[in-house]
C-alpha cells in the first residue's frame, strides 16, 4: 500500500483543507497550462481537475494529472458518469491509480446538451452514488460485478459533491446520505455565496463526519446580470447575492466580487462546520494570490 | 385555420387565400366586407395555380 | 401509446420523388390517437401531395389506406390487391409498422411519414409526453409510480443530482425535478426507506436490442427459453 498522498495526510489532520478547480487544456499539450499550475502549485492543497466541465470537450484529466504530478502538484481527478460506462469508468480509474492518481471527485456531470457536443449520448450507466460505491469496491481490489483485480490493491481518496442550500432540501439530504454510506473520504460543496443559506441543511444534518469543504465560486460579471437558474449548470447565484452588486459600475463589479469572495472564504475558516474550502475561478487561477 | 394555412404553406400555396370570418346570418355589411376583402385578395395574388385540377 | 409526430413535408416529398403511383397507408391505432398518422391525417397529406404536384405539374397519382393497425398481419394482408398497382408505400404508422409493413410487401419500396418518438401518454389536447422506456425491467414499485429512467433526464437511479434547482431540472427549468416527485410522493406514502440505500445500476441486457416476448403459454411452440 503506497504511502498516504499529501490530500489524504491533510485529511487526516486538523489542517484547514484549501483546494482550487483546474480545467485541463483544449488541447493535447498540458503545457498550456503551465502558468495556472505554477500559480496553483504553493498556494494550494491539491487542484481538482474537471472532467469535460459543463459537457465540453479538453483532455481527458486522467491525462492532466499525471501532467501535474510531474509539475509536482497534487491533482484530485474529478469522473463525472455523463461520457463513460462502468467499464471504462473501472478501466480509467485502474489506470489512474497506476499512475500515481489516487484522488477521485465522482459527480454525476452536467448533462450533454450543455457542451459542444450536444448530439453525443448521455451515459450514465452509473450515477455518482454508484460510482462512490465502485471506488469503495476497487479499494478491496474487486470490480462492481464482483471479480478480483490483479496485482496490488488501489487505495483511491474518493469524495462526492453534496449540495447544501436550496429547496427542496430533503431529497438532497437524503442523496447525500446514501453518498456517506459508500464510505466518502471527503465532500465538497456546490458554490454557497453565504453562510446563512447553509443552516437549514445543518439541521437536518447535524453531524457530519465526512471532512466537508465549502466551494467559493469567483462570479463573472456578466454572470451576475443574468438569470444563472438554467444557464449555468450548478451554478444557483442567490438573489440576495446579486442584490449586493446591483448598484456597482462596470469594471468595479470584478475587484468588488474578488473582495467578497476573500471575506467569504474567512468566514468559512471561522465557522467551525468546514474542513476547508475549495476554489472555483472561472479561468482566473493565476490570481489566486489575491484572494488567499 | 393558422394550421390550414401551415399545410398550405408548406406545399408552396400562399396561406392568405384561405381565411376564416364569423358572420351572424343576418349581418350583411359583414358579408359583404369579407367577400370584398378576398375578392381583393384573389386579384392580387392572381388565379389559384391549382384550378384545373 | 407510442407517440408519433408526421415528418417535415419536404422530406417526405423528397423520399417520394421519382414515383408514380404512391399509396399513403395510415393506421387507426397509437398515430391516429396522437393525430400523426389516422385516416384524417392520411387525408390531409395526400392533399397536400396531390395539390403540391398539382403546381409542378407532376403527373403521379396518390392513393390512400387507413388500416386498423400496421402492427398485425390480418391487417397488412388487406392491403394486397391496392400494393400491386402503386410503385412505392407511404406509412404514417409507427416506426413497427412501417417495418412490418415493408417486410409484408417486400417488392414495394416503403418510406416512413413519421418520426416514432416514445411511449407516452396525452397530458392534453395535442400534447403528449413520454412516460416509458421500455427498459424492460420496471422499478415502479421502488420509485412510488414515477419512473426516473425517462422523468430523469439523467436516468439516475439514485437522485437528484446537484443541477436540480428549486425542485426543476438542470436541463429543463420547466420540469419539475423526478427525483423530487419521487422523494414527496414516498414521503407521503410513507415509503421513504425504499430509496434510502443505494438503488443498483440498471441491467441492461434486458434492453438487449431487437427485443422478443414470448408469452408463457406459447414457449413450447416457439421453442422458447423464458424471457
Amino acid at each position: 500500500m503506497p504511502a498516504p498522498n499529501k490530500f489524504a495526510q491533510a485529511l487526516d489532520s486538523d489542517v484547514f483543507l484549501i483546494t482550487c478547480e483546474l480545467d485541463p487544456p483544449k488541447g493535447m499539450d498540458p503545457s498550456l497550462e503551465e502558468n495556472k499550475i505554477k500559480a496553483l502549485k504553493d498556494k494550494v492543497l491539491a487542484v481538482v481537475v474537471s472532467d469535460n466541465p459543463k459537457a465540453l470537450l479538453h483532455m481527458a484529466p486522467l491525462g492532466f494529472c499525471r501532467y501535474l504530478l510531474d509539475q509536482g502538484c497534487e491533482p484530485i481527478m474529478t469522473i463525472t458518469c455523463r461520457d463513460r460506462n462502468r467499464l471504462a469508468m473501472q478501466a480509467d480509474l485502474l489506470a489512474a491509480a497506476g499512475l500515481g492518481i489516487h484522488n477521485i471527485l465522482a459527480v454525476s456531470g452536467d448533462y450533454i446538451t450543455w457542451g459542444d457536443h450536444p448530439g453525443s449520448t448521455p451515459v450514465y450507466d452509473l450515477d455518482s452514488v454508484q460510482l462512490l460505491w465502485a471506488l469503495s469496491q476497487l479499494n478491496q481490489n474487486k470490480d462492481i460485478s464482483g471479480g478480483e483485480l490483479l496485482g496490488p490493491s488501489p487505495s483511491f481518496v474518493y469524495g462526492g459533491a453534496v449540495t447544501l442550500s436550496g429547496s427542496p432540501l430533503a431529497p438532497q439530504v437524503l442523496k447525500f446520505k446514501k453518498k456517506e454510506q459508500t464510505g466518502a473520504r471527503f465532500f465538497m460543496s456546490h458554490p454557497i455565496f453565504d453562510l446563512a443559506g447553509v443552516d437549514e441543511f445543518f439541521k437536518l444534518v447535524p453531524e457530519i463526519k465526512t471532512p466537508l469543504l465549502a466551494t467559493v465560486c469567483l462570479v463573472k460579471e456578466e454572470q451576475l446580470k443574468e438569470e444563472t437558474s438554467g444557464r449555468f449548470p450548478g451554478l444557483q447565484i442567490p438573489g440576495s447575492f446579486k442584490e449586493k452588486f446591483k448598484d456597482v459600475s462596470p469594471g468595479e463589479a470584478e475587484t468588488k466580487i474578488w473582495d467578497y469572495s476573500a471575506k467569504l472564504i474567512a468566514e468559512i475558516r471561522k465557522d467551525g462546520r468546514f474542513r476547508g474550502v475549495h476554489l472555483m475561478l472561472q479561468g482566473k487561477e493565476e490570481r489566486i494570490g489575491d484572494l488567499l | 385555420m393558422e394550421y390550414t394555412k401551415e399545410l398550405l404553406q408548406e406545399i408552396g400555396l400562399e396561406p392568405e387565400r384561405l381565411e376564416m370570418f364569423h358572420i351572424g346570418a343576418s349581418d350583411a355589411p359583414a358579408w359583404a366586407k369579407a367577400v370584398t376583402l378576398m375578392t381583393e385578395r384573389a386579384r392580387s395574388l392572381g388565379p389559384n395555380p391549382l384550378k384545373n385540377v | 401509446m407510442i407517440v408519433a409526430s408526421r415528418k417535415p413535408f419536404e422530406e417526405i416529398k423528397k423520399s417520394l420523388a421519382g414515383y408514380q403511383n404512391i399509396l399513403v397507408v395510415g393506421c387507426g391505432t397509437c398515430v391516429a390517437v396522437c393525430l400523426a398518422g389516422g385516416k384524417k391525417e392520411v387525408g390531409l397529406l395526400t392533399s397536400q401531395l396531390r395539390m403540391s404536384y398539382g403546381l409542378e405539374k407532376n403527373p403521379a397519382t396518390i392513393a390512400e389506406e387507413t388500416l386498423e393497425r400496421q402492427c398485425d398481419r390480418e391487417f397488412l394482408d388487406m392491403l394486397r390487391d391496392r400494393v400491386k398497382d402503386c410503385d412505392a408505400l407511404l406509412s404514417l404508422a409507427c416506426g413497427a409498422g412501417i417495418q412490418f409493413l415493408a417486410e409484408a410487401y417486400p417488392e414495394k419500396p416503403v418510406y416512413p411519414g413519421v418520426n416514432t418518438t416514445f411511449i407516452g401518454v396525452a397530458e392534453a389536447a395535442g400534447l403528449w409526453t413520454e412516460r416509458c422506456r421500455a427498459c424492460g425491467e420496471c422499478l415502479l414499485a421502488v420509485t412510488g409510480g414515477i419512473c426516473p429512467r425517462t422523468k430523469c433526464t439523467k436516468g439516475l437511479n439514485n437522485g437528484p443530482c446537484g443541477g436540480m434547482a428549486e425542485g426543476k431540472c438542470e436541463v429543463d427549468q420547466e420540469r419539475t425535478c423526478a427525483w423530487v416527485m419521487i422523494y414527496e410522493r414516498l414521503a407521503r406514502e410513507g415509503r421513504l426507506g425504499q430509496i434510502e440505500s443505494m438503488l443498483s445500476p440498471v441491467d441492461y441486457r434486458s434492453q438487449t436490442r431487437p427485443g422478443t416476448v414470448t408469452h408463457r403459454a406459447y414457449l413450447r411452440r416457439y421453442h422458447a427459453g423464458s424471457k
